[in-house]
């Protein structure tokens, strides 16, 4: 990834929340490439390892810090110790997600509390702990990993759509609190992704006929924004969510 | 379960060909050639269920009436809303 001047990351210090999906290490790795240290949380079943693995190959330094990110002391600790580790924190990007299905009349109460926590919860937790780091600094960034289904409804996807929804209007919100303390509060809304290398037999796929780009996206596709999003040329833009989405949201 | 989605379906055995219907309702209707019995039913819908989702036949799991025509069958692994939106794009 060729990273304009004005992208440049270097000597800057990142958190990451890892997640199960397997973007951690793309995410974690751009954030590198540009040349930030990164700290990635997450428990031990996420894709943190990985994460850190990324960030060192690219020469700086990665550190994985266990965290509970449903659990308020645990997500404090985790800030804390991002900081010791690394010397300072100026980016945090929210990554950790979970898949839940489940026909809405169904969902048990005990389902939807940890689903909230997790999807939910576990970013206003980050942006508190990390956010209040930042408010001593006088700045940083922060970027919301989210998806198109904060746009759409979709059937067996109420929580996850419920979801979405919370975290795109805290993206705006959390802007216009911090927004004259030198926080920038952006989001990027992904639109449906892979890991796997694209084959012939995926352009067949009623979902990649259904996309404009015809192809699934990849985290790579996001790379380039999220580095943006993270640096110091990101000033003038705040409680936006940006859609990498393949065009699907360009449909009626 | 976090972590997994469920989806139901109906299951109709003996029938002529192998298929997976999505109606407008959500209704997801498995055909499958095999019949009701000693679990080949069951084992063919999963597995053609997995097809159509593109994921291993391991990730997918009868969780509920393996015995009846309607089933909860649950996905594991796949990214938020996938599962839904590739049996109705």
């Amino acid at each position: 990834m060729a990273i304009p001047s004005e992208w440049d990351l270097t000597g800057k210090k990142a958190i990451i929340t890892a997640d199960s999906r397997g973007w951690t290490p793309y995410l974690a790795g751009a954030l590198a490439e540009a040349g930030a240290d990164v700290a990635v949380a997450g428990s031990e079943a996420s894709d943190m390892a990985e994460g850190v693995a990324a960030v060192e190959s690219h020469g700086r330094r990665g550190a994985a810090i266990e965290t509970d990110l449903t659990d308020a002391a645990s997500v404090e600790a985790m800030a804390a110790g991002a900081l010791g580790e690394l010397g300072g924190v100026d980016i945090l990007v929210n990554n950790a997600t979970a898949e839940f299905g489940k026909r809405f009349e169904r969902i048990t109460e005990d389902e939807w509390e940890r689903f909230m926590d997790f999807s939910v919860k576990s970013v206003f937790l980050a942006c508190r702990a990390v956010g209040g780091l930042m408010l001593e600094r006088g700045g940083g960034r922060i970027v919301n990993i989210g998806s198109a289904l904060s746009q759409r409804g979709l059937w067996n996807s109420v929580a996850v759509c419920a979801a979405q929804g919370a975290i795109h209007q805290m993206t705006s919100s959390l802007a216009l609190e911090w927004g004259r303390q030198g926080i920038r509060v952006n989001g990027i809304g992904a639109g449906w992704m892979s890991t796997k290398e694209p084959s012939e037999d995926d352009l067949r796929e009623l979902l990649v006929r259904y996309l404009p780009s015809r192809r699934k996206g990849h985290p790579n596709d996001l790379a380039a924004l999220l580095v943006y999003l993270s640096s110091d040329a990101c000033d003038f833009v705040t409680g936006q969510t940006f859609f990498i989405d393949g065009g699907a949201l360009a449909h009626a | 379960m976090i972590g997994s989605a469920d989806i139901d379906i109906r299951v109709h055995p003996k029938s002529g060909r192998n298929a997976v219907e999505v109606s407008g309702d959500g209704t997801v209707r498995v055909r499958v050639t095999a019949a009701a019995e000693r679990g080949r039913a069951n084992e063919a819908a999963a597995r053609l269920l997995a097809k159509r989702l593109g994921v291993s036949k391991s990730r997918v799991s009868i969780v509920r009436g393996h015995a009846s025509r309607d089933k909860v069958v649950r996905i594991h692994g796949m990214e938020s809303g996938e599962t839904a939106r590739r049996l109705r794009p």
